[in-house]
């Protein structure tokens, strides 16, 4: 069993810096994505774990293990790439066991692995086929089982669910998930979609241009996202944000005033404000929000501009002035056109953030323990 | 469903098309052979003889022994093959590393490929000098060494490209499943470009069995490839022309037989790149 520990790791790609004094802890048996838009450095970091890319500085560890200067196959990973990288000029068969054959295991015991791989994994009726022969679906399924056939101490995943079809996804994830806890091996899992990684993580590592923008549980992500960028990046429907400044209200109670709107501050985050000045931003998910037909107290002034059905749930589109506000509702409202609304953000829903710095303004119950 | 009469009167157009062009590039075949087979009196006989009157094997007789045919033979497919052999294994390292790392930039390869623009008239002579400086006129090593320059930079242009449209990630998924960098090489880059490897194999030898320039130049009677034989025969009034059309069908059958075995190969290769 094996946890990874990045040090100091520093990459570039010809000018282009991509990772400057970056450091990682995977934990051990933990299933951790790592989240991010293309050329945030999410899979340039899992080349680098594998020896795929040569490091500039800094060191990697696996268990005790300093593998920095490893040849990939010393580094004992299995690891899945995006496009699947299955050898096509050989069958499933030999797919399976290429890496045993390389590592020169007896013949019996290649046999006895193949077989259980291939029944671990479903796909023992295809054995013979080439893999041209065979759909996408179950190239994935062999280029997991060519991973686990090695019983590796740590997986790495390129993309193993972006290549598949929407309906096959969903199943997928619930595999993966399955296979690393039966496994119960250390998973690091690349992707670009957030649900993937809200779904099968343990932990989320969210990465932009080659900087840890936070890591911690999906559930710490998606109700306490450290900036902006996470705010953004998690979450199936965007967030709302509004700016706003600081001001006094009745009675002294701080408040946040925005163009048709005035919300309520929290004390520990108006205290903090002193030094901080500024813009902030205020953000709300669309699933967080009443709609009310007249103004009170935290309600936000828009125009209804159409309504997305969804099935179980209806996308109401609001304007506000230049900017563009959704919620999420069970059901459909039915709001003409053009009608005025007011948005109530359910208060504990609410995340503030520094405009300049894009960082989340602490709040009662922050714990930085997961947020780095 | 029922061809309609244009359909079917355009397919026949397009067979009658399709013969008409094989006819006329295989009629000097035809006749070579025919010719191979004909008693010395036929051979220019007028009108023409499209059948000879009796099937004369003595021109492959007198071309393989008078004529050195037989040694031109030997001598052919060992300088073919030598010089096919050795541009294979130059060129497939070159080409792999040209096309996976990178080797040289772009300025290496084309420097590589520039060779083949070079009229061969323009280093005849300074060729001619330098075997001779090495005491290597007349000789295998010298043929050999001389194709291979110039099959070298072709097989490179080929397969560069070839190596560089495989996915380099079934290389490096075989790196991390235990391969060094050669086994990686030998189990996954070169069985998956070998269609282009067979192409480019079977071009050079076509290329060295074929040429002639340099062998008139640098050989005398050690070393003397078929195609130097034939014009020896076309010497004096008595021109042979049922040994030249024997040694010439002598010429022909390797070629067109390591074609037709190679044949699934070749429509692969030929399309230079687009596995997957």
């Amino acid at each position: 069993m094996a946890e990874v520990r990045l040090r100091g790791i520093r990459k570039s790609y010809g000018p282009v810096q991509v990772f400057d004094n970056f450091a990682l802890d995977i934990r051990d048996g933990e299933l951790l994505c790592l989240l991010g838009p293309s050329g945030s450095g999410k899979s340039t970091l899992i080349r680098l774990i594998a020896g795929l890319e040569p490091l500039e500085a800094g060191s990697i560890f696996i268990g005790p293990r300093d593998v920095t200067a490893l040849e990939p196959r010393h580094r004992h990973i299995g690891m899945t790439f995006q496009g699947y990288a299955l050898y096509p000029h050989l069958s499933v068969r030999r797919n399976l066991s290429y890496p045993l054959q390389v590592r020169k295991i007896a013949d019996a015991e290649i046999a006895r692995r193949v077989t259980s791989t291939a029944a671990q994994l479903g796909i023992g009726h295809l054995l013979d086929r080439r893999i041209r022969q065979i759909s996408g679906g179950e190239q994935q399924r062999v280029a997991i089982g060519r991973a686990i056939i090695q019983e590796p101490e740590l997986y790495l995943l390129d993309e193993p669910i972006s290549n598949l079809d929407a309906s096959l996804r969903e199943s997928v994830r619930g595999e993966l998930r399955r296979l690393q806890q039966t496994l119960g091996a250390t998973m690091v899992m690349v992707t670009h979609d957030q649900m993937d990684a809200l779904a099968v993580a343990d932990r989320i590592a969210v990465l932009q241009q080659g900087k840890l923008q936070q890591i911690g549980t999906p559930r710490d992500l998606y109700r306490r996202p450290a900036n902006l960028f996470v705010a953004r990046f998690i979450g199936r429907l965007r967030m709302n944000f509004l700016s706003g400044r600081v001001a006094e209200g009745e009675g002294g109670a701080p408040m946040l005033h925005g163009d048709g709107f005035s919300l309520a501050l929290p004390v520990e985050i108006a205290r903090r404000l002193d030094s901080a000045r500024g813009e902030i931003v205020v953000g709300f998910r669309p699933e967080a929000v009443e709609i009310l037909p007249t103004q009170v107290a935290g309600a936000i002034s828009v125009v209804a501009a159409g309504e997305l059905f969804h099935g179980e749930q209806t996308i109401e589109l609001f304007d506000r002035g230049e900017e563009q506000v959704q919620a999420m509702l069970a059901v459909p409202l039915g709001l003409k056109r053009g009608s005025s609304a007011w948005l109530r953000p359910a208060p504990d829903a609410l995340h503030f953030f520094d405009r300049e710095t894009g960082e989340r303004l602490a709040d009662k119950d922050a714990t930085r323990e997961e947020t780095r | 469903m029922i061809p309609t009469f244009g359909a079917s009167f355009r397919r026949g157009l397009r067979a009658f098309a399709a013969f008409l062009v094989l006819f006329v590039f295989l009629c000097p075949v035809l006749w070579m052979l025919i010719t191979a087979i004909k008693p010395p009196g036929e051979w220019l006989n007028s009108p023409p003889i499209f059948w000879p009157s009796n099937i004369d094997l003595g021109n492959f007789t007198e071309a393989l022994g008078r004529w050195g045919g037989f040694k031109g033979l030997v001598d052919s497919l060992a300088v073919a093959s030598g010089a096919t052999l050795l541009s294979l294994v130059v060129g497939v390292f070159a080409a792999y590393s040209l096309g996976r790392f990178r080797t040289g930039g772009e300025t290496l390869s084309f420097s590589i490929l520039s060779v083949l623009f070079m009229p061969p008239v323009a280093v005849a002579v300074p060729m001619y000098l330098f075997w001779r400086a090495f005491g290597l006129l007349d000789s295998f090593t010298a043929l050999i060494l001389q194709y291979t320059v110039f099959n070298v930079p072709f097989i490179c242009w080929v397969l560069k490209s070839f190596f560089e449209d495989i996915d380099p990630t079934m290389e490096e998924s075989a790196l991390v499943n235990g391969a060094t960098r050669w086994r990686a090489f030998v189990d996954i880059a070169v069985p998956l470009a070998r269609p282009a490897i067979v192409a480019v194999a079977l071009l050079s030898f076509i290329f060295s069995w074929n040429e002639f320039f340099f062998a008139v130049i640098l050989t005398r009677a050690r070393v003397t490839t078929l195609p130097v034989i034939l014009p020896t025969l076309m010497e004096g009034h008595d021109i042979r022309w049922g040994s030249i059309a024997a040694i010439a069908t002598i010429a022909a059958l390797p070629v067109i037989a390591l074609t037709f075995a190679l044949q699934r190969y070749l429509v692969r290769g030929l399309s230079f790149g687009a596995i997957r």
